[in-house]
């Protein structure tokens, strides 16, 4: 002992970075989380678990994608190969418009079981869009199935608090807290570097799924249609909403670790808030959405339209809007009998019924979307609280499956079914003289395929704003408690 | 022996239950599970009113469009008899006319009433619409018709008993059971217990008989009284309530046996506590979803779109033959120029489509049901590896809002399909008009009466035995733990 | 220096205050031992000196920094080494050494740590091995060599040598004599009237929260110390 030579007191305190305490609880945290063996392994099995997702719905989205450009191929085909006919009827074998897959959906499915992917363009007629795959499902698959999102919302938040629930009730316990604190080291710094420790474990457990996820997109993006640039804007997107998410539940698990009596209860705390956020709250904010805003059933919706309908004449030339029209057109061109028009009355009747029925279409289906709409915005509003709320639909608005992408998809099929129904009356109203007229293929060849273009991203961020305000929010709140905590951070 | 056996079993049961009586939290986890089944068979009956809400509609909706029929075919006739005629319908409403008639506008609802105890769970009751309007056209063209939901409301998932009994309630066993024998080492009293029982692992098994049966015994009469409440209390005398009770029970001993064997290594609380949430999580979560992946990896759903397309081109073809055979017809008639189309020539074609596209479309679903068959079956057989996954198919089954139900009610549609088709179409080919006498005879469809009771569920033997056995393994751990950490503090 | 004015500890739902009023000064170079039974409220000073907990009234002064008003600050200027130094269990003693010298802000190479480990008896091999295998002494020399690497200028022990065979008690008390010479404040919870014979230089006897009676080192032998802590609390009792 008396050999040493020890250096003279400090005349005053050290002057410590401030950082430099940070950096050196964040580093001792790794160590300490990666000399855990075992949640080493939990930590190896999770990233398993997201790399064998993201197969699953590379392998997927590649089989459902080829299917569907065979089918939009053969569907022309058949539209094509149609023999000479009127071209009205022409109209009523219409085309089948195929919603081209996102590529971001092979890691975030969203609502893609759960709308359909096809739907008739036929004369006279908005569809709906069919075939929902999630219908072909047994029961059991509504338990869900293997998808980047799916781990990183459900399970990430639980490695998570696996992670972060004991990182100061435990040092509590153990007594290291009083020495730490001891030797001058602020809570919030401490704080600080546990989070920094602990939100650097997260990005290490998402870097790999996100690169993965940014590979696959390489290879399965078809740069004639999509720009890849505009996908990895998305894929940037999903990982900064994923990490705040994270961040969030980091900052919660260690706020609540510091204010609980001790590590047990700091745990069955966070596990009841996860098991809340991940199961409960999806089903009761979904349960008060239905209630506060109701959807009409099928048989009500088509009831209405079809109310609005019958105020149009279709093919009913006895309808009094008919014979309203009829005469007026008469006026129109001065002649007193259909046969002295100089162009096909029939086309123009069938042109004049189909604006009648574009508005109509337009009401319902909009006033049905809204209604989608409002009750999405209502189940996003306790997002601060519960951030699966706000974090689902920001994921799947970016990863270009939601309700929006739906609609937006149905409105530019629904614009080409228009595009279909005006070529063919203006066909008939300059060419149908009579009404033997049939038209051959080099009709059917001019009117064009259904070729949508899903909107870039600047689509997903105007209808995500409301869950991007609540995530923030979310990460907000749980920094001010985890602050809030630290201050009243007590080691004995 | 036995008498010591189960007089110290009995006397664990007792004491644990006195000190769970005082324990608020105990109180708080069983009222809190209890509140969820019974919320969510509230939210149940709700959806199940709302099914036959959507039934009585399609229901009112074809009685009317047949009364509208039936009045306006008296009026023709009676101009007829009157001879000074109505105006012609066009023949796509004119209710003589078989074949379009049979294709819509006297399309007949086949309804799927929802079963006795449907207010368990939602199943695929959300997704598969509980009435269909049969029409003579190809399945294709009436089968898949959806009912009007958010698709954001559907991914959600619903708040059903399934639900809660699936996920929630495992969560309040584990949390009575987990450490039983951990904690009381912890506390110390486990070596008091051990020295002074005669029988130390049997007043164990009974403390933890204790600690097991109050959520299963407060879950099932949770069930039991949102039954009455929200269903009927003649529903609660049914086989099916018998098999979710044997179902609640076995899924609960399940995990009961689960956190004892647990227990039983010795190891910690905080070590059970996070093992047991790991299965937990694997159980419900994890293995569920990688089953899921698995089989539609293993057996890709196949693409509905094949079966429009095959019907399109079969109406194509049948077109494309028809005008030959016209043609040819004008050709060796020497009608010379294009084909004509009257009235009866647009049946005929209009049969002929039909008849190819129902052809091909029976032939495709019939494919395309042997195909997803696989791929359930597949699902079913991997979903033996988790509990959780049996238990949320059977008590669909239960519901009646699983496959084995809706697959019987598309059958019976197959067969009223033939029958309808039939009955249109003969006439139609015979140029026949429909009379008063065919509308009242026209096929109906029927919801059979031991379909509205509800039969004893069937096939539930397999999924019970597969929660049960690997129950009765864990419990034989468990037994040997407990009787190990017995032997250990005697020594 | 160390101070404390008035310092008042009275926890809830207690009926008496665990600390009352106490007056007490170290200042450099000198070691302050605080001797009393269970319950006296000496833990309780040096946990208010540490803010561990609040005081309900007075102060307790590092160098003149309130430590309840600036708790960090006030503990920076502060060395503690508690009954049982508590260690993280995955790193071994040096990086625990390490992580709280870094943590406490102040510089110290590699080589200096290990010696100071030496110094406080802990051999370099034992240094090198996780803390979890160590034993209560070898954790308090981890404990002594944090508190000398961090160079305060005061210094609070609680119970320092509870556990410590005599040999390395020993040590202990020379090592305390030293840093008492190079000027540091000392103030030592402790019921071993030996030790604080040996190391104090004034001897504080407390009861019921109050600082009974002070002795200085010099002004009593060994044997009269233990008949005046006696006396104490005979006449207490009485």
């Amino acid at each position: 002992m008396s050999d040493l030579v020890l250096a003279p007191l400090s005349a005053t305190a050290p002057t410590k970075s401030r950082w430099r305490v940070v950096r050196a609880v964040a580093a001792k945290e790794w160590l300490e989380l990666f000399r855990d063996r075992r949640l080493v392994w939990l930590c190896a099995f999770v990233v398993a678990l997201m790399l064998a997702a993201l197969a699953f719905g590379y392998v997927e989205n590649a089989r459902v994608l080829r299917e569907r450009d065979a089918a939009a191929q053969a569907d022309r085909e058949l539209w094509t190969g149609q023999s000479a006919k009127n071209p009205h009827a022409a109209a009523h074998f219409g085309q089948y418009a195929f919603k081209p897959l996102s590529p971001l959906a092979l890691a975030d499915p969203g609502v893609d079981a759960y709308v359909g992917s096809a739907v008739w363009l036929e004369a006279h007629k908005q569809n709906e869009i069919q075939f929902k795959q999630a219908r072909d499902g047994g029961v059991g698959a509504r338990l869900g199935s293997l998808s980047l999102a799916f781990i990183l919302q459900t399970i990430a938040p639980l490695i998570v608090i696996l992670m972060g629930f004991a990182s100061f009730s435990g040092e509590r316990e153990s007594g290291t807290l009083k020495q730490l604190l001891s030797v001058g080291a602020r809570p919030r710094d401490i704080l600080a570097g546990k989070a920094m420790a602990l939100i650097g474990a997260i990005f290490a457990l998402l870097a790999p799924a996100f690169v993965g996820a940014a590979l696959a997109l390489v290879f399965f993006v078809d740069r004639e249609r999509l720009s890849l640039a505009d996908q990895f804007i998305r894929l940037g997107a999903l990982g900064a909403a994923h990490a705040a998410y994270l961040a969030g539940f980091a900052f919660l698990a260690l706020g609540v670790s510091a204010l609980a009596r001790n590590s047990r209860a700091a745990l069955v705390t966070l596990l009841a808030f996860w098991l809340v956020n991940s199961f409960l709250a999806p089903r009761l904010a979904t349960d008060a959405a239905r209630a506060l805003t109701p959807t009409p059933s099928w048989q009500a919706f088509r009831a209405g339209i079809a109310q609005d309908k019958a105020k149009t004449f279709g093919h009913d030339e006895s309808h009094p809007a008919f014979i309203a029209f009829r005469d007026e057109t008469l006026k129109k061109y001065g002649v007193s009998r259909i046969e002295d028009l100089p162009v096909s009355f029939r086309g123009l009747a069938l042109r004049k019924d189909d604006e009648a029925g574009y508005a109509i279409f337009d009401r319902h289906f909009g006033a049905l979307q809204s209604a989608f709409d409002r009750q999405d915005a209502l189940r996003a509003a306790p997002g601060f609280l519960f951030p699966l709320l706000a974090l689902r639909p920001i994921s799947m608005a970016f990863s270009g499956v939601d309700s929006r992408s739906q609609f937006d998809f149905a409105t530019a099929a629904e614009a080409h079914r228009r595009d279909i129904q005006n070529q063919v009356s203006d066909n008939l109203i300059h060419f149908a003289h009579d009404n033997s007229y049939v038209a051959g293929p080099e009709l059917w060849r001019k009117i064009a395929s259904f070729a949508y273009r899903a909107p870039g991203a600047g689509f997903a961020l105007g209808y995500s704003a409301l869950a991007i305000v609540g995530l923030l929010g979310w990460l907000a709140l749980a920094c001010a408690f985890a602050l809030f905590a630290a201050r009243r951070l007590r080691p004995v | 022996m036995s008498s010591g056996f189960s007089s110290a079993f009995f006397a664990g049961v007792r004491f644990e239950a006195r000190m769970m009586r005082r324990d608020g939290a105990i109180w708080f986890a069983l009222i809190a599970l209890a509140g969820v089944a019974l919320f969510a068979l509230a939210m149940g009956a709700a959806r199940v009113a709302a099914q036959q809400a959507a039934i009585a509609g399609a229901r009112a909706d074809e009685t009317q469009r047949l009364t509208n029929l039936q009045k306006m075919l008296a009026q023709l006739q009676q101009g007829d008899a009157q001879g000074k005629p109505a105006q012609e319908p066009p023949p796509y409403r004119d209710p003589r006319n078989a074949a379009f008639m049979g294709g819509g506008p006297a399309a007949a609802v086949a309804a799927l009433a929802p079963a006795p105890l449907a207010l368990v769970a939602t199943g695929q009751s959300d997704l598969l619409p509980p009435a269909v309007r049969v029409t003579t056209g190809s399945k294709d063209s009436f089968l898949f018709a959806d009912e009007i939901d958010n698709p954001a409301n559907l991914m959600s998932g619903a708040t059903d008993l399934a639900f809660v009994i699936v996920f929630v309630y495992p969560l309040v066993i584990l949390a009575m059971a987990f450490n039983l024998l951990a904690g009381e080492r912890e506390q110390g009293t486990l070596a008091m217990n051990l020295a002074s029982a005669r029988r130390p692992s049997a007043a164990l098994a009974g403390k933890l008989a204790a600690r097991v049966a109050a959520p299963i015994t407060g879950t099932l009469l949770a069930a039991a009284a949102g039954v009455w409440i929200f269903a009927g209390w003649e529903r609660l005398a049914t086989p099916g309530f018998a098999a979710l009770a044997v179902a609640v029970l076995l899924y609960g001993l399940f995990w009961a046996a689960l956190a004892a064997a647990v227990d039983g290594l010795g190891r910690s609380s905080a070590f059970n506590a996070l093992a047991l949430i790991g299965a937990w999580v694997a159980i419900t979560m994890i293995l569920p979803a990688a089953i899921n992946s698995l089989a539609a990896f293993a057996h890709p759903a196949p693409s509905r779109i094949d079966m429009v397309l095959a019907a399109r081109a079969a109406s194509t073809d049948a077109d494309k033959a028809r005008d030959a055979s016209l043609s040819r017809y004008a050709d060796e008639h020497g009608g010379g120029g294009k084909p004509t189309g009257g009235p009866q020539e647009m049946t005929l074609r209009r049969l002929a489509t039909q008849e190819a596209a129902f052809q091909r479309v029976e032939a495709i679903i019939a494919e395309h049901d042997a195909q997803l068959a696989r791929q359930r079956e597949m699902a079913d057989r991997l979903g033996y590896l988790s509990p959780a996954y049996l238990t949320y198919s059977t008590l669909a089954d239960i519901a009646g809002s699983g496959e084995a139900r809706y697959r019987a009610f598309l059958d019976r549609i197959r067969a009223f399909h033939v029958d309808w088709r039939d009955f249109f179409l003969s006439r139609a080919k015979a140029g026949a008009s429909l009379t008063a006498q065919d509308y009242a005879a026209m096929p109906k469809f029927t919801q059979a009466d031991e379909e509205l009771v509800g039969p004893a569920p069937a096939g539930l033997g397999g999924p019970l035995i597969g929660v049960a056995l690997p129950m009765l393994i864990l419990a034989a751990l468990a037994l040997r733990g407990y009787r190990r950490a017995a032997l250990k503090r005697r020594q | 220096m160390l101070e404390a004015r008035n310092l008042t500890k009275h926890y809830d739902g207690a009926d008496a205050p665990a600390l009352d009023r106490l007056n007490l000064t170290v200042p450099a170079g000198e070691v302050f031992c605080l001797l009393g039974p269970n319950g006296a409220g000496k833990t309780t000073t040096v946990n208010l000196f540490l803010n561990f907990i609040e005081p309900t009234a007075g102060e307790a002064l590092v160098c003149g920094i309130d430590a309840a008003v600036d708790p960090s600050a006030a503990r920076a200027l502060l060395a503690y080494i508690p009954e049982q130094v508590m260690l993280y269990g995955a790193l071994t003693g040096l990086e625990n050494l390490q992580y709280f010298t870094e943590i406490s802000g102040a510089e110290a190479p590699r080589e200096t740590l290990l010696s100071l480990l030496a110094a406080a008896g802990l051999p370099e091999d034992a240094a090198q091995r996780s803390v979890r295998g160590y034993s209560k002494g070898m954790r308090q020399k981890v404990g002594v060599a944090i508190a000398l690497a961090r160079r305060a200028r005061a210094l609070v022990l609680d119970e320092p040598t509870s556990g410590l065979d005599p040999l390395a008690a020993n040590e202990f008390a020379a090592l305390i004599e030293r840093l008492r010479k190079e000027g540091m404040a000392v103030l030592m919870v402790t019921h071993d009237l030996f030790l604080a014979k040996q190391c104090g230089t004034r001897i504080g006897i407390m009861a019921q929260g109050r600082l009974a009676s002070v002795f200085g080192a010099d002004d009593v032998d060994h044997l009269g110390l233990e008949r005046a802590y006696l006396d104490l609390f005979a006449k207490a009792a009485a």
